[in-house]
């Protein structure tokens, strides 16, 4: 196909202003990162213009890292609620999902208006947090687990993706003899790949990123997840020593230490995305909510 | 709400009755056999609804001690009930009425730029032609969607702060005075919109771009069959298939508008832009966690939900008068 002279500048004048947008959003990360292995000396001297850094140091990282370190056991926990929430949560919205993709299901409105309604209003802040109060979950390990594991919005994608999947192929498989059960995981469950890691990948993100649950239910240290850690490293300008367990030695330079900070909590989702992207295309269709 | 109600009696009744002998299924009329076909998949849908009950629909009850002097330790039963005290006294406090405001101000300047940019970017997308440089282009600007504000917040801080910031090298190349920017509140708000949509539009671009992928590809045929430049491809064709879209992410929005982005707002103010940047969500934080006020930041709790319940609900009727078919409920 041959473009016209106005259609090629606009070809053009699209592909500019995308990598311009695009250089935009991705610089200040590739900021932090060489900030975090620029030693101290070389950051001063250009006066913190490192974004080619001649000369690299793994300093703060070690400094970070070291075992016992509160950062280290944020880190632990971190990783075990995101694990069993994510697990819990796509258990939550894959049963539901699919159970109300059945179009024929007496009472299916009224159940997806039950949904739906979460979405439009929420008891608040301070009702939720009253509520976990009275249910003893204040200060638990379960928590930051329970209250994320459930999003309506979630299982709308979810149901849509179910709802795309030809009636046919249900209707066959149950003619066959298939329990309705064995329907769900032998057939429904493997071609909803798409939907089910980028749904599970959107709860992953929530459990991995979040830092207002804790504030609102932890206040154990030892229960708190990576990200709290990381908001009091980047407050304080100062570190205090008893939060990075520094017994006898000079915490390093401030900056190098919150941007490694930074690198060590961010890194994982940023490997992990790329990886599921290929899903995204087909797996995100927001069909209608009303079904 | 009113309509809920039905299907959850449904759904209650099933779940007391699959325990029943066969004698009684035999018995009972079609409706209930037409129930008993599905006894699975309410089962399937009993973990999600008691989800929902406990931790969306049990804080409902919660809100009643907005209109109470609520006490931790006397627990509900035990502290007294104050009417409409806690919203007088918030409609009077200066405090209050800045964080309302701000909210409102945040949420439709980000309205503008958080809803627009994503459909634009799309589209943008949509046009490019070379497949790697699609997925890259794709792949970087999703990128801040999948860091926290934590993170983000952090980085934003790195790139303003007065001495090492590459914000204040780039104002004193061009000749300005290098200044600490989130401490002053000329420029607190228009940070937060414009941070606000390079995290987030990238991501929130996927939905048209999914949206755009399941257009028909034979009207696009057509419109070149019938001479359309490019341009008008996207205006009369892409636009048009993808206005469904468009419309349910609006009223979502719209149902939004109270909350004005809690997670960046608590990672970026400070004292010194309160007053342009506290917004309902911090406020309600501040007055009930940290300072344990929990009745009154309970009265903004309930100010706030019910504006944005009635926002959402305008806003999908007007869609459903502009378009019968559209709307989300």
């Amino acid at each position: 196909m041959k473009l016209t002279r106005g259609e090629s500048a606009f070809a053009t004048t699209n592909y500019i202003v995308l990598t311009l947008l695009t250089l935009v959003i991705v610089l200040p990360f590739w900021y932090v990162i060489t900030v975090s292995i620029t030693p101290y000396s070389e950051f001063s001297a250009k006066d913190g213009m490192v974004l080619f850094p001649t000369s690299f140091s793994f300093e703060y990282y070690t400094y970070l890292l070291k075992k016992g370190s509160l950062i280290y056991h944020a880190y632990g926990n971190t990783i075990r609620n995101t694990v069993a929430g994510v697990l819990l949560a796509l258990f939550l919205t894959t049963t539901v999902a699919y159970a109300l993709a059945e179009k024929r299901l007496p009472g299916r409105k009224g159940i997806i208006l039950i949904f739906v309604f979460t979405m439009l209003f929420k008891g608040g802040m301070i009702p939720t947090y009253i509520t976990i109060q009275q249910l003893g979950l204040l200060n638990t390990n379960y928590v930051l687990i329970l209250v994320m594991a459930f999003s309506a919005f979630n299982m709308i994608i979810m149901k849509s993706f179910f709802e795309s999947i030809p009636e046919s192929l249900r209707e066959s498989a149950s003619l066959d003899g298939a329990s309705e059960f064995r329907i769900l995981r032998q057939i429904i469950l493997p071609l909803s790949m798409p939907a089910i890691a980028s749904v599970g990948l959107l709860y992953m993100v929530v459990y991995w990123n979040d830092f207002f649950s804790a504030m609102l239910y932890v206040s154990d240290w030892n229960k708190a997840p990576v990200q709290l850690v990381l908001r009091s490293i980047i407050a304080s300008s100062s570190l205090p020593p008893e939060l990075l367990e520094t017994a006898g030695r000079t915490p390093p330079p401030t900056v190098g230490i919150q941007m490694a900070a930074i690198v060590i909590v961010a890194l994982p989702m940023l490997i992990i995305y790329p990886l599921i992207q290929r899903y995204f295309d087909q797996g995100m269709m927001v069909g209608s909510v009303k079904g | 709400m009113e309509l809920a109600t039905p299907g959850t009696s449904a759904g209650e009744t099933t779940g007391k009755t699959t325990g029943k002998t066969e004698r009684t299924r035999l018995k009972a009329g079609p409706r209930f056999r037409r129930i008993w076909k599905f006894k699975l998949l309410y089962v399937l849908l009993l973990p999600a609804l008691l989800w929902v009950l406990v931790f969306d629909y049990l804080p409902l009850y919660g809100v009643s001690i907005a209109f109470m002097d609520y006490n931790v330790i006397q627990g509900f039963s035990g502290s007294h009930w104050a009417g409409l005290k806690h919203f007088r006294a918030l409609f009077e406090s200066e405090m209050f009425v800045h964080a309302f405001k701000n909210t409102l101000l945040i949420s439709l300047y980000k309205m503008i730029s958080g809803f627009i940019a994503p459909i634009l970017l799309a589209l943008a997308l949509n046009e490019i032609r070379t497949r790697w440089f699609k997925k890259t282009l794709q792949t970087a600007v999703y990128l801040p969607r999948f860091v926290s504000w934590v993170v983000y917040g952090g980085i934003i801080t790195l790139l303003l702060s007065p001495e090492t910031g590459i914000i204040n090298k780039v104002i004193g190349w061009f000749g300005g005075t290098p200044a600490y920017l989130l401490v002053q509140p000329a420029y607190f708000r228009t940070i937060l919109v414009v941070t606000d949509a390079m995290k987030e539009m990238g991501w929130a671009a996927i939905i048209y771009i999914a949206a755009i992928a399941g257009l028909n590809p034979e009207v696009y045929e057509a419109a070149v069959v019938d001479g359309a430049t490019r341009f008008k491809r996207i205006v009369h064709v892409t636009l048009p298939g993808i206005a469904s879209t468009i419309i349910v992410i609006f009223i979502l929005r719209v149902g939004f508008v109270m909350s004005a982005g809690l997670d960046q707002v608590i990672n970026l103010y400070n004292p010194m832009v309160f007053e342009v940047g506290d917004i309902l969500d911090t406020y309600i934080y501040r007055i009930g966690i940290e300072q344990f006020n929990l009745s009154l930041a309970a009265a903004a709790d309930v100010i706030k939900g019910v504006i944005g319940l009635a926002l959402v609900l305008a806003a999908n009727r007007i869609a459903k008068r502009i378009d019968p078919d559209s709307g989300i409920f």
